[in-house]
C-alpha cells in the first residue's frame, strides 16, 4: 500500500484533532451539567448524555485507528461491524432449523464475499452480488429443505437483514473507491466526511425534538419531529459547510449532501423504530452500554450510506 | 474443563444415577440440569419435563431450583446442524422453585415448564409475539 501523501495526512490530522476538541467540548458540557445537580442526585437526560459521549471516544478512537491502518483497515472495520450488526437482525429474524443453511451462508459466506469485492474494487459485483444472487441463492437453500412454513417471511426477513446489515454497510468503505480530483488516497477523509455530519445530524435532531418537537412526523413512533427534523438537516448542512474543505464538491454542493445523508439517515432511524416495534424489542442488544446495540447506534448510517455513495458517484 | 456427574445412558448399565447427582449435591456443588433430556426439535417452546427433576426436588426440598432460560439456543446450534450461527444468546434466571409436600410429579414438572416458560422473550415482549412459526 502506498503511503498517505502529506497533503492528505494534514488533513487527516486536521480533522482528528477537530473531533478530539468536539469530543472534550461534549464531555465538558456532560461533566458541567452534572456538576450543576444537587449532590447525590442524578438526571437520567444528563446520563443519557455522556454515556452517549462516551461511545462517541470509542467509536471516533476505532475510526481513527482505522483510517491510520488505510484502506485494509476501514473495510475490516466496517466488515467487523457489519458482522455485528447481522448478528443482532437475525437474532430477531424469524428463522426456521430449514433456514439454518442459508443464514449460515449469509453470514460466513456472502458477507465476506461483499467485502472482498469492495477491497478488490469490483464495482460491478458489489452493486449486484447481494440484490440480485444472494437474493435468488438463499432461498434455494431453504427451499431444499422442504420446509415451507411461513417461508416468505422467512426469507424475506434473511435478505432484509444482508441488505441492511451488509449491503448498505458495505457502500461506506466503498467511498474509497471514488475517485478524488488531486491526490487519490483523498478519498478516506469523505469517510469521515460522512461519518461526522450523520452523526451530529442525529444530536442536533434528538435534543431539538425533546426540546421544542411539537408535530410527529409519524403517529405512535417513538419521538421524530418535524422541528426535530429540520434542525437536525440544517445542523447536518452546517457542519457539511464548515468541512467542506475536506470534500471536493465546494461549500454549497457539500453542504446540500450532507443535508440529504442525515435525511434519509433520520428516516433510517425512524424505519428501524417501527422494526423494532414490530418486534416488541427496545433495543436490539446490549453491546454498546446505555446505548443499545450496533444497529440502535448504526441505523441512520445504514440508510445514509447507499444514498451518499450514489451521490458521489454522479457529481 | 467441565465438572461433570456422567451418566451412563446405555440402558444395560444400572448405576442409579440419582445418587449421583445427590451425592453432588450434598457436597455443596450446584448442579446444572437440563429437565427436558433432549434437544427440542418441535415448534412447542419446552419439550415435557423427564421425572429426574421431582425425584431430586423431592429428595433434597430445600436445594433451589432456578428456573434459567437460554434464549436461542436452538437456532444456533440446532441437533444434527454442524456450523454454529452467530446469534446472540441471552440467559435469564427466575427466582427459585421446590417441590413441595405432597405436590405430585405431574403438577410439579407443569410447574417447573410454566416457571421456566415465563422467562422466555416470547413471553416478555411489549407487544404482542407476530415472529413465531404460524399456528
Amino acid at each position: 500500500m502506498t503511503p498517505m501523501s502529506p497533503e492528505t495526512t494534514t488533513d487527516v490530522a486536521i480533522l482528528g484533532l477537530a473531533v478530539v476538541g468536539l469530543l472534550i467540548l461534549f464531555t465538558a458540557i456532560g461533566e458541567a451539567l452534572r456538576l450543576r445537580l444537587p449532590p447525590g442526585q442524578s438526571d437520567p437526560v444528563v446520563e443519557a448524555f455522556n454515556m452517549r459521549v462516551h461511545t462517541w471516544w470509542g467509536l471516533a478512537i476505532l475510526l481513527t485507528l482505522a483510517v491510520l491502518a488505510g484502506r485494509i483497515g476501514i473495510i475490516a472495520l466496517f466488515a467487523f461491524a457489519s458482522f455485528a450488526a447481522l448478528r443482532e437482525f437475525l437474532t430477531f429474524a424469524r428463522k426456521r432449523r430449514a433456514d439454518h443453511l442459508s443464514l449460515a451462508l449469509a453470514c460466513f459466506v456472502i458477507l465476506p464475499l461483499q467485502y472482498l469485492f469492495v477491497a478488490l474494487d469490483w464495482t460491478a459485483l458489489f452493486t449486484v452480488f447481494i440484490p440480485v444472487y444472494a437474493f435468488l441463492l438463499l432461498p434455494i437453500v431453504s427451499a431444499l429443505r422442504g420446509d415451507a412454513t411461513n417461508f416468505m417471511g422467512r426469507v424475506a426477513e434473511t435478505q432484509w437483514g444482508l441488505m441492511i446489515c451488509v449491503f448498505c454497510i458495505s457502500h461506506v468503505p466503498a467511498m474509497m473507491t471514488y475517485d478524488m480530483p488531486g491526490s487519490a488516497d483523498r478519498s478516506i477523509l469523505l469517510i469521515v466526511f460522512f461519518a461526522m455530519v450523520v452523526q451530529l445530524g442525529d444530536v442536533a435532531e434528538y435534543y431539538a425534538g425533546r426540546r421544542f418537537g411539537r408535530r410527529r412526523i409519524a403517529p405512535d413512533l417513538p419521538p421524530k419531529t418535524v422541528e426535530g427534523l429540520a434542525t437536525g438537516v440544517l445542523a447536518a448542512a452546517l457542519i457539511g459547510a464548515t468541512l467542506s474543505w475536506v470534500t471536493p464538491f465546494g461549500i454549497a454542493g457539500a453542504a446540500a449532501m450532507a443535508a440529504l445523508a442525515s435525511l434519509a439517515g433520520m428516516f433510517g432511524s425512524l424505519v428501524f423504530a417501527a422494526i423494532k416495534r414490530d418486534k416488541g424489542v427496545k433495543d436490539w442488544s446490549h453491546l454498546i452500554p446505555g446505548q443499545g446495540g450496533l444497529l440502535d447506534q448504526l441505523d441512520s448510517v445504514i440508510f445514509a450510506a447507499p444514498v451518499f455513495y450514489h451521490v458521489t458517484q454522479l457529481v | 474443563m467441565f465438572n461433570c456427574v456422567l451418566i451412563d445412558r446405555r440402558p444395560e448399565v444400572d448405576d442409579k444415577p440419582l445418587d449421583k447427582i445427590l451425592e453432588a449435591l450434598d457436597e455443596g456443588a450446584s448442579l446444572i440440569i437440563f429437565p427436558e433430556g433432549n434437544r427440542n426439535m418441535t415448534d412447542d417452546p419446552l419439550l415435557p419435563f423427564r421425572a429426574g427433576l421431582h425425584n431430586m426436588g423431592r429428595a433434597r426440598p430445600h436445594v433451589d431450583l432456578v428456573p434459567t432460560w437460554v434464549a436461542n439456543l436452538n437456532e444456533i446450534m440446532p441437533k444434527g446442524e454442524v456450523i454454529p450461527l452467530p446469534l446472540i444468546c441471552t440467559v435469564t434466571f427466575g427466582a427459585p422453585i421446590h417441590v413441595e409436600e405432597s405436590e405430585g410429579k405431574d403438577p410439579f414438572l407443569a410447574r417447573a415448564a410454566d416457571a421456566l416458560v415465563a422467562l422466555s422473550p416470547d413471553a416478555n415482549r411489549d407487544t404482542p409475539d407476530r415472529t413465531g412459526p404460524a399456528p
